[in-house]
């Protein structure tokens, strides 16, 4: 499932060949796939472990195989269109292939209704992909989209088909609510991610200044003061806790044994 | 007492839970979050250690960091004002991560576990090494021998490790400092190589196998100057790890050895070009290595006396170099604990605190690793009702050794998930994947379709104790590191002749010595195979695809074996065969 | 040893929240007084200002509603 995907169907249309504009570009955007693809499988292998119903284990669990064998094929494939790209991109995964523990923060119901609304999204959005992939004569990927959308088709009956049944036994109310909280929530998640990117910059501008402002004058004092760079082994010898003098140039590691009152300072 | 030690924040984040000074359990976090070498604060590893002693949060006495954030704030602080103007991106990165989150453990720690921040404690780096490995042993006394990239200022340490009447001590006789550090240029060289930090390095050692080290040794040994009394200097002009987040090497390092491997480009040591030169400089890093490990040996028992030397840090999980410290080395005994890499701080720091600063008596030595989290056979039995997955359940383990057995004969290749997971990097039978390890073709097969792994990496064999001596070539010390599968030793020509699939081109193997007594179950599979074959070897490595951890449950067993092209996966006593896996489809309803 | 009477994943209790300012400002007397004591005085002044810009940070950062910041840059 791609939760941060909410562009309409026109609307992905429209930005589909800028973004897959070139090999780097469709390499870059399958292995961001592969690392969402990877967090949606933790994530239901998570709820599966959490869930105490039977049926919904089976279902969640076998949702996350599905999950993890598309972060495998989306990386597989990343890395036959542009190995390099893929290679480069492979640390952001790391960053992005998180599991966001959905199952415990939103509870059961609503959980389903999450995963039934996000399939949805990707189910459309993989629709266009399979378009735009097989008119330019990419047949490959036009298939590895056609076949990881039928898992999303019917991960999307399935947990359409629990609602559903929630509806039926009279949660109809907590299902319709469950699933405008979503949309609301992908917008607020939207809305953190827009002021996480705006704060990241803000933090590198700041750090910037004060590097290119701050650092030269206390570079120069310790320039001045700076004794040569001991080579070698230091010796421990009988230094108590605490004797940093510039004299010793201490490396900061204690000869006596480790006291709860040593212990308890973090320098 | 209970005592919950932690590491986080460099790489591979780990908790360790002691109650009165014995371990209940250690864990990594990247097996919770499924994120390989996860840094991040081991919140999930550290619930599973408090949940196995029955205890909460609230219960513990101590919780115990395994290094001092302010010391190692203060040299990254310093090393900036160093190396000014340059390292501007290195001081912004760090900045930013230090500010924000790092200087602030104490009360992150604090709010995650929901604990008075007046019981956290804050070892030393590699402090918390040294005790892992000291503690876990089965010494009285001992050198210790610590080595890492960097700890707060320290690369490497020499302590003297007692244990007697009055209690024990861990004293520091000399460390080298920042930045010359083998781990360090370790690292700077893997990445020169095209692999990742901090996971590369066992695929430069089973590279290394393939080149000459004579070649650019000299360029090396030049660069990466080692003193007689093992003092190591590096020549920065080489490295930029100290100013730069993540370019590690210098384009003068690529003047002398030529250009640097892209990550990710094919690798194939017998090509004659390229890929030979890649091989002959690991081979001269890891000669290098050695020579260093050996040196620093050297100086440890000059300085000590000690007749003993336990090792940790992450250079100590270079078992080609443990191997020859144990076989040829200036000890009579060598131990290396498992997590020898930073997860072990975690368990260091706790015995820190349980055993020096609070007296209690040792544990017993580390036996066997198998300190994380199990399933028990309902459990497992029930997941896969729950799920529907047709397998066969044996009454007993003999049954389930045999059809195992058999199935391994036949060149079968499986997956096994028993008992508590390992702690540290290695698989050691708990969540194996296991083959018939005498042909050759058979670790090709593994290598290209189950690990995806690159193909010159080598298979490493376990055996039982008996074979150990039939099929490889041990000197005639005491053996603390084959048990975890922590030293690289020779094969012998009868090896050789009937191991083809865990011998290493240069006629090596990293050998684990299943001992009946601290491995039964795994020891028992073996032996079932030997009674089918002749043979009590098997082809042992760890049950994770390329890039992920090892697994944890039996749900990610069981991803792991749809997912490759394992034959057969046992869960504790039940058994699943690619004839009786279903695929999914039709069962999503 | 194996002391578990229970599952092996406990579903968490929701911590009370502890914002952690005293153990923030009793690490940040700890900092200073070690750069003091480590001889290298010109860190403390250079560490005041650092210590500013992080708190006008976390001041913006507390407002998360408005622009969630993040201190992480990686």
């Amino acid at each position: 499932m791609i939760e941060h995907t909410q562009r309409l169907p026109f609307v992905m249309r429209a930005t589909t060949p800028i973004a897959w504009r070139n090999d780097r570009a469709i390499a870059t955007k399958l292995m961001g796939f592969a690392a969402t693809e990877l967090g949606s499988s933790l994530d239901m292998l998570r709820a599966a472990e959490r869930t105490d119903d039977a049926r919904l284990r089976r279902l969640y669990f076998r949702h996350g195989l599905d999950e993890a064998r598309h972060a495998q094929r989306f990386r597989d494939a990343a890395k036959r269109v542009h190995p390099e790209a893929a290679e480069q991109t492979r640390a952001h995964e790391k960053l992005h292939a998180r599991r966001m523990d959905l199952h415990e923060q939103l509870g059961e119901l609503p959980f389903v209704a999450f995963v039934h609304s996000a399939e949805a999204r990707a189910k459309a959005q993989f629709e266009v992909l399979e378009a735009h992939f097989a008119s330019h004569d990419r047949a490959e990927l036009a298939t590895l989209f056609r076949e990881i959308g039928k898992d999303e088709q019917r991960h999307v009956a399935y947990s359409g088909a629990i609602l559903d049944g929630w509806r039926a036994a009279g949660r109809g109310a907590e299902v319709d609510r469950a699933l405008r909280q979503v949309r609301l929530r992908a917008a607020w998640q939207g809305w953190r991610r827009a002021g996480r990117r705006i704060g990241d910059v803000m933090v590198r501008v700041l750090l910037i200044l004060l590097f290119v402002a701050v650092l030269p004058l206390f570079a120069l004092i310790q320039r001045c003061a700076r004794r040569r760079d001991e080579i070698g082994w230091r010796h421990s010898g009988t230094q108590s806790f605490g004797s940093q003098s510039l004299g010793s140039q201490s490396l900061g590691s204690q000869s006596s044994p480790s006291s709860l009152d040593e212990l308890r300072r973090q320098s | 007492m209970k005592v919950l030690g932690l590491s986080a924040f460099f790489h591979d984040s780990a908790a360790a839970l002691l109650v009165d000074g014995q371990v209940i359990a250690a864990a990594q976090e990247e097996r919770w979050s499924r994120l390989k070498a996860d840094a991040s604060l081991p919140l999930e590893a550290a619930r599973f250690c408090v949940t196995e002693a029955g205890v909460s949060f609230d219960d513990l006495d101590w919780i115990v960091f395994h290094e001092k954030p302010l010391r190692k704030f203060e040299r990254l602080v310093t090393s900036a004002l160093d190396v000014f103007p340059r390292g501007m991106s290195q001081f912004v990165q760090s900045m930013g991560l230090w500010l924000g989150q790092r200087l602030w453990t104490k009360s992150n720690i604090a709010r995650a576990l929901d604990v008075d921040p007046d019981r956290i404690l804050f070892s030393d780096h590699h402090r918390s090494h040294a005790a892992s490995a000291f503690f876990s042993s089965p010494f009285e006394r001992a050198a210790v021998l610590t080595a890492d990239g960097v700890g707060e200022r320290t690369t490497s340490a020499i302590y003297r490790a007692v244990t007697d009447a009055h209690g024990s001590r861990l004293e520091l006789v000399k460390e080298l400092g920042f930045p010359h550090s083998m781990g360090l240029f370790y690292s700077a060289l893997t990445a020169y190589l095209g692999f990742e930090v901090n996971d590369g390095e066992y695929k430069v050692m089973g590279l290394a196998p393939f080149g000459d080290p004579t070649r650019h040794l000299p360029a090396l040994a030049r660069i990466c100057h080692i003193h007689d009394d093992g003092a190591l200097t590096l020549d920065l002009r080489y490295f930029s790890f100290h100013r730069h987040p993540t370019r590690s090497f210098t384009r003068r390092l690529e003047s002398l050895l030529g250009p640097a491997r892209a990550p990710g480009s094919a690798l194939d040591p017998r090509d004659g070009r390229d890929g030979q030169r890649f091989a002959d400089i690991a081979a001269a890093l890891q000669r290098l290595c050695e020579r260093w490990v050996m040196a620093a040996a050297a100086e440890a028992r000059r300085v000590t006396g000690e007749d003993n030397l336990c090792m940790a840090g992450g250079v100590a999980l270079n078992s080609v170099a443990n191997g020859k410290l144990a076989a040829a080395g200036p000890f009579h005994e060598v131990f290396v604990q498992p997590a020898a890499g930073d997860a072990g701080g975690a368990l260091g720091a706790a015995q820190l605190v349980s055993h020096v600063a609070l007296g209690l008596p040792r544990a017993p030595p580390m036996r066997d690793a198998l300190l994380g989290s199990a399933e028990s056979q309902v459990e497992v039995a029930r997941f896969l009702d729950d799920c529907r997955i047709r397998h066969e359940t044996f009454a007993s383990d003999a049954e389930r050794d045999q059809a195992i057995a058999e199935r391994l004969a036949r060149g079968e290749v499986g997956g096994l998930f028993q008992d508590r997971m390992e702690w540290g990097p290695r698989a050691l039978g708990a969540r194996s994947i296991i083959a018939d390890p005498r042909s050759a073709a058979m670790g090709e097969r593994v290598n290209r379709k189950i690990k995806f792994r690159e193909q010159f990496r080598p298979f490493a064999p376990a055996a039982l104790p008996d074979e150990v001596e039939r099929f490889f070539v041990r000197a005639p010390r005491p053996d603390h590191l084959s048990p975890f599968m922590l030293s690289v030793v020779p094969v012998s020509d009868a090896g050789r002749a009937t191991l083809g699939a865990v011998t290493h081109v240069d006629g090596s193997a990293r050998v684990q010595t299943v001992d009946p007594a601290a491995s039964p179950r795994f020891a028992a599979l073996i032996e079932a195979f030997r009674a089918r074959t002749g043979v009590g070897v098997l082809l042992n490595t760890s049950m994770n695809l390329k890039g992920e951890p090892i697994c944890r449950t039996a749900a990610e067993a069981y991803g792991v074996f749809d997912r490759s092209d394992l034959d057969f996966l046992v869960l504790e006593r039940c058994l699943v065969t690619k004839s009786t896996h279903q695929r999914h489809s039709g069962e999503l309803s | 040893m194996t002391l578990r009477s229970t599952p092996t994943t406990l579903a968490p209790r929701k911590p009370r929240r502890r914002l952690g300012l005293g153990a923030r400002l009793s690490t940040l007397r700890e900092l200073m007084r070690h750069f003091a004591g480590t001889g290298r005085w010109w860190l403390v002044p250079m560490m005041t200002i650092f210590m500013l810009s992080a708190a006008l940070l976390v001041i913006i950062s507390i407002v998360e509603y408005a622009a969630p910041f993040v201190y992480t840059l990686f």
